[in-house]
């Protein structure tokens, strides 16, 4: 899995970083002026999806390992929590806990897996089936929000279907609640409670920005300039358009179901990914557009030519890695596995998360303090605005004695 | 002796204690009333004095006007404001107004300000005579510097040729001008507010020639159109999506020690690592 190998081409020897830092200078200044600078590249880094949403794929592994950590160690005290009330009416201690045996991240990553295959399920289901923009969104909705927490905590079973009801809102498609719940046999309070919680996993960015939508641009980009092509040298008319056609639409196969499947969103732009999609189809057509690409931009572009060749190639390689379980037995058995050891150390406290996100909307409404402290914190409260203002008119009308 | 009607108020020129024929004038120096009959004889054989006793004013017969408000008062005000803001008329400096009015002739909003303000305090001095002397020794100074005034033999003084560089008032009275105000050449209209329209990977000028799978659903349809639906837009839209962020190599931007020879954002903004936002 790629969560288990962190790259390190980047990585330098750490005696050298201050040399390399000076050299980067050096280099810096020389090359700031040449580099390309595309305005479409620009636009692409004011947007959410790369300012919050795209890591290297070591800050990637480093976040799973980090929320593991923090979830497995939440379950362990919530399980302690729970032994000590049974056991003895007492609240927490805090000193023992209990053996649970939790996930691994890579036991965490299959089944956030699972839950992004389920949502493709959920397009045959629902009627009227929903675009598959709407289906990679909310695929993307859950991949992440298991950025930042864990299976452990909450069930993708419980996140999945509300995130794909806040795709088709966020992709304007609209369902009708009833209808949509009555489809995939859920109640209405298991679609609305996690709504709020998805949206501060994703920190209200509901943008997602598509490599399918790309592709579209990008297979008339190839149609127009497809007799510069050097793939297409002496080739009928009718013959190249059938074979654009083709490629543009396995292609787009690929985008909304393999790559989906993948972290290719958190590590590639869409422009990388449709490029990527095309070349893993029909390598020949992929490589002559972007030998075309380059010629005609020129030196602008020049410094990031073989750069631009190598991430495509590493992202087409991510979609192919993955190979859907239902071919693959083992793969299935491993799931059947997961899915056994993930009853066991899921987090007793959020387990129902209809319960917990009314838990937390009283919270809020009420707060949690009994009523003699809140009349402490009112009186408190009362006193210390009496001493900013200084009574200014006087006392209370009801301390004033008349004549 | 000859007896003159004279009504010094006009709040008391009704027509009871006079007749309704009788027409006044006022004169435009002194702000004296009197009938038209009397300017009649009086002025019609040249320059006089005012016959209001008291005032020596010599006057001749076009300084009487007809009263154009019920107060006399407000008239004179209205005559020494024209008098002062057509002194410090800034189109005699040679000056043009600007789109914004005469603003535009000025380095700042301040000194514009400061212009008004002068101008505001020289009629109150005039109206109110306070400070008299000093104001209008201001005002000539202002014209002959500029060469805009009469002189005492009423010849009209010759306009100094501007020389390049010159200061507007030559008189350093009006402070913070330009020497004239230059329009920019109007631009065209755009809703980017200057961001370049050019995009740098593809041509979004040709977006005609553009073909895409929707082709014969949506191309040309007029009813589309109607609703605003641009094809233009829509290509430009595809086009900018499938190479916005071709550059970007985020591995190498967002990581920690980014190679300098690629690009790269200007400020590349961490996501910062949380655990639970819960």
């Amino acid at each position: 899995m790629l969560a288990e190998k962190p790259t390190s081409t980047l990585r330098r020897p750490q005696q050298f970083s201050l040399l390399i830092l000076g050299v980067h200078f050096l280099f810096a200044w020389s090359t700031v002026f040449t580099q390309s600078k595309m305005i479409e590249d620009d636009g692409y880094r004011a947007s959410s999806q790369y300012r919050l949403w795209s890591f290297t794929e070591e800050q990637l592994h480093d976040q799973r390992t980090e929320t593991n950590r923090i979830a497995s160690e939440k379950v362990r005290r919530a399980f302690n929590r729970a032994q000590l009330v049974a056991s003895n009416g007492i609240g927490e201690d805090g000193t023992s806990h209990p053996d649970i045996n939790t996930l691994t991240v890579d036991e965490e990553q299959r089944i956030v897996q699972w839950g992004c295959e389920k949502i493709l399920e959920m397009k045959t289901i629902l009627e009227p089936s929903p675009p598959s923009q709407v289906i990679a969104t909310a695929i993307q909705y859950l991949r992440r929000f298991y950025l930042y927490n864990s299976p452990m905590t909450y069930h993708p079973k419980s996140i999945m279907v509300s995130a794909l009801w806040m795709a088709t809102k966020a992709d304007h498609f609209f369902y009708k609640l009833d209808k949509y719940c009555h489809q995939l046999g859920v109640t209405e309070d298991d679609v609305k409670a996690p709504e709020f919680l998805i949206m501060q996993a994703l920190r209200f960015t509901l943008e997602v920005r598509h490599p399918t939508r790309s592709l579209e641009g990008g297979i008339a980009e190839i149609r127009l300039h497809s007799s510069n092509l050097k793939c297409f040298k002496d080739v009928a008319t009718s013959q190249v358009r059938r074979r654009i056609d083709t490629a543009g639409d396995k292609a787009r196969r690929l985008l909304v179901a393999d790559t989906q499947m993948t972290d290719a969103y958190f590590l590639y732009t869409p422009a990388q990914m449709w490029l990527a999609a095309v070349l893993t189809v029909d390598e020949q057509l992929a490589i002559s557009y972007i030998e075309y690409l380059f010629d005609r931009l020129g030196t602008a572009v020049a410094p990031i030519k073989q750069k631009l060749r190598d991430t495509i190639i590493e992202c087409a390689e991510l979609t192919k890695s993955y190979t859907s379980p239902d071919n693959d037995k083992a793969t299935k058995a491993e799931l059947g596995r997961i899915g056994k050891k993930l009853r066991k150390c899921q987090d007793p406290e959020k387990l129902d998360i209809v319960e917990v996100a009314r838990a937390k909307a009283a919270e809020k409404r009420e707060g949690t303090d009994s009523d003699a402290e809140k009349a402490n914190k009112k009186r408190k409260l009362e006193r210390e605005r009496l001493e900013k203002d200084g009574e200014v008119f006087g006392p209370d009308l009801k301390n004033v004695k008349s004549g | 002796m000859t007896t003159y009607i004279v009504q010094m108020d006009a709040s008391k020129a009704t027509a009871a204690d006079t007749s309704p024929n009788l027409r006044f004038k006022v004169s435009s120096r002194c702000y004296h009333r009197i009938c038209e009959g009397c300017v009649d004889r009086k002025f019609s054989a040249g320059k006089a004095q005012c016959p209001v006793s008291g005032c020596d004013k010599m006057l001749w017969k076009r300084d009487w006007k007809i009263q154009t408000f019920e107060d006399i008062q407000v008239v004179r005000e209205v005559d020494l404001r024209k008098r002062v803001f057509g002194t410090l008329d800034l189109s005699k400096l040679g000056l043009e107004e600007g789109p914004n009015g005469w603003e535009d002739c000025f380095e700042d909003l301040r000194s514009y300000n400061d212009y008004l303000e002068m101008r505001e305090e020289f009629a109150m001095n005039l109206i109110y005579s306070t400070d008299l002397p000093a104001t209008n020794k201001k005002l000539r100074e202002f014209q002959s510097a500029n060469g805009l005034g009469k002189e005492e033999d009423g010849k009209t003084q010759t306009k100094p040729a501007p020389k390049p560089g010159d200061y507007a008032d030559r008189s350093g009275l009006i402070k913070g001008l330009r020497r004239k105000f230059v329009p920019r050449p109007a631009t065209p209209y755009n809703a980017f507010t200057g961001v370049a329209k050019d995009r740098g990977y593809y041509n979004a000028a040709d977006a005609d020639r553009y073909e895409t799978a929707h082709d014969h659903k949506h191309r040309h349809y007029e009813l589309h159109d109607i609703g605003g639906y641009s094809w233009a837009a829509y290509i430009d839209e595809s086009l900018l999506r499938a190479f916005s962020g071709l550059g970007v190599f985020i591995g190498n931007e967002k990581s920690d020690r980014p190679d300098m020879a690629m690009p790269l954002a200007t400020s590349a903004p961490q996501a910062k690592a949380v655990d639970d936002v819960f």
